[in-house]
């Protein structure tokens, strides 16, 4: 599971939202960059899967039908197998309040979907998947 | 098709923006709704929930339309087929939400206006069925009708009468689970026509129902995720469609076995008259594969 430059292997990313329209989209844009793209469209299946799939990343819509994506959020970054994994939200709902809340409580980013191209969504996930740059000696 | 597809996309964007202008407006002047009697809290909620039931649909059209403009030639083509479905369907739904909301907004400004001539409710029944005999069968769900007859004709307005059965049927199409059954029936009793939409689905607590025809009132329980795919205004334009009539509405339920809505309107017996055409109990039924 590396990410070398542009080139992606084997990296699985779980998108959490219960638009079939959106999953089929984000999938779609993902996995023509090489991406292994998972779906799940409930908070309770999300935190399942994130245990038994361990995806290199989450795509996590902040309204979903039984709770909210800060409650996944909280699971996940609490959990210690599972806290490393970068968690980006995407929301239509623009409340600074939540925003926060999400960031604080270890999300990644935030991610208006109104607001972006699907490219940006694309490159996000290229971002947060990087590591980190070794620190120069000078 | 590009072109065509970039007009369709750019007026749809301008009547969302329309109806909520025009939803902010009516909310705004009438002093007589529920609405104004709620907290201001509760009007931003209102907003934050319409606007994200409107971006919902424009952010899978948006995304879609750049995935065909942007990498089409990289898509097989079921793919860029998908994507144009996705179009498609998201432009009913925001259409449809938009109606919702103008016809919310010319209720509450008075300037909801019925068109009434004599009609037979049987016929509108017959054609609504019709209407959702795809979305059920994607479900597995059996759509019966039952008509005891013979209904007279009566003056309505046919449109909005097919409006709120439509707005009945959608409702027990979302709620009610695979391979469940949905029966619509309609009678003469006393002086009114009785219309009742009776699913198999899953039910409205007791402590909702008496809120369920209420502008943007949404169930938030297990079994009812759908519900946030909708505007929360269907059965409120139930209501007040029938409430136009001098008509009224009614609900039974029972939590995980069910639920009847039914509309009563009265016959005005100087606009009616009897349908000739005899059908004593008239039944169309047809039964899903599994």
């Amino acid at each position: 599971m590396n990410i070398i430059g542009t080139l992606i292997i084997d990296m699985k990313i779980l998108i959490v939202d219960d638009d079939e329209s959106l999953t089929a989209i984000i999938s779609t844009a993902l996995e023509k960059e090489g991406f292994t793209a998972l779906t799940c469209a409930t908070g309770r299946d999300a935190t399942n899967r994130i245990k038994e799939d361990m995806p290199d990343l989450v795509l996590l819509d902040q309204v979903l039908p039984d709770v909210s994506g800060n409650i996944v959020l909280k699971q996940v970054k609490m959990d210690s197998a599972t806290k490393d994994i970068p968690i980006l939200m995407l929301s239509n709902f623009s409340q600074g309040e939540i925003v926060n809340q999400a960031i604080q409580d270890g999300a990644a980013d935030y991610i208006y979907k109104y607001q972006v191209e699907i490219s940006d969504i694309v490159n996000k996930v290229k971002d947060a998947l990087k590591p980190p740059a070794e620190p120069t000696n000078l | 098709m590009e072109a065509t597809l970039l007009i369709s996309i750019a007026s749809t964007f301008f009547f969302a923006i329309v109806a909520i202008a025009l939803s902010m407006k009516s909310d705004k002047n009438n002093s007589g709704d529920k609405l104004d009697s709620q907290p201001a809290k509760n009007k931003d909620e209102y907003l934050h929930m319409m606007v994200h039931e409107l971006r919902a649909p424009l952010t899978s059209i948006k995304d879609s339309s750049e995935l065909l403009l942007s990498i089409r030639s990289s898509l097989k083509e079921e793919e860029q087929e998908q994507f144009m479905k996705i179009i498609n369907r998201q432009s009913k739904v925001l259409l449809e939400q938009i109606a919702s909301i103008l016809d919310s907004a010319r209720i509450e400004s008075g300037t909801f206006v019925l068109f009434k001539k004599k009609e037979s409710i049987q016929d509108i029944i017959y054609e609504k069925i019709k209407l959702f005999e795809a979305p059920a069968e994607k479900k597995n769900i059996t759509v019966s009708s039952h008509i005891e007859g013979p209904i007279p004709t009566v003056s309505i307005d046919g449109l909005r009468i097919g409006q709120a059965i439509n707005n009945l049927l959608s409702n027990s199409i979302k709620f009610t689970p695979a391979g469940g059954q949905i029966s619509v029936t309609a009678k003469v009793s006393g002086g009114n026509i009785e219309v009742a939409v009776k699913d198999s689905g899953v039910g409205i607590p007791k402590e909702n129902q008496k809120s369920i025809f209420t502008k943007f009132y949404q169930v938030k329980t297990a079994g009812r995720q759908e519900e946030k795919d909708g505007s929360g205004l269907g059965l409120y334009i139930v209501k007040k469609i029938i409430d136009a009539h001098h008509g009224k509405v009614f609900i039974e339920s029972e939590e995980g076995k069910g639920t009847s809505m039914c509309f009563v309107i009265p016959m005005e017996s100087e606009e009616t008259k009897v349908d000739t055409r005899t059908i004593p109990i008239k039944t169309a039924q047809f039964t899903l594969p599994n």
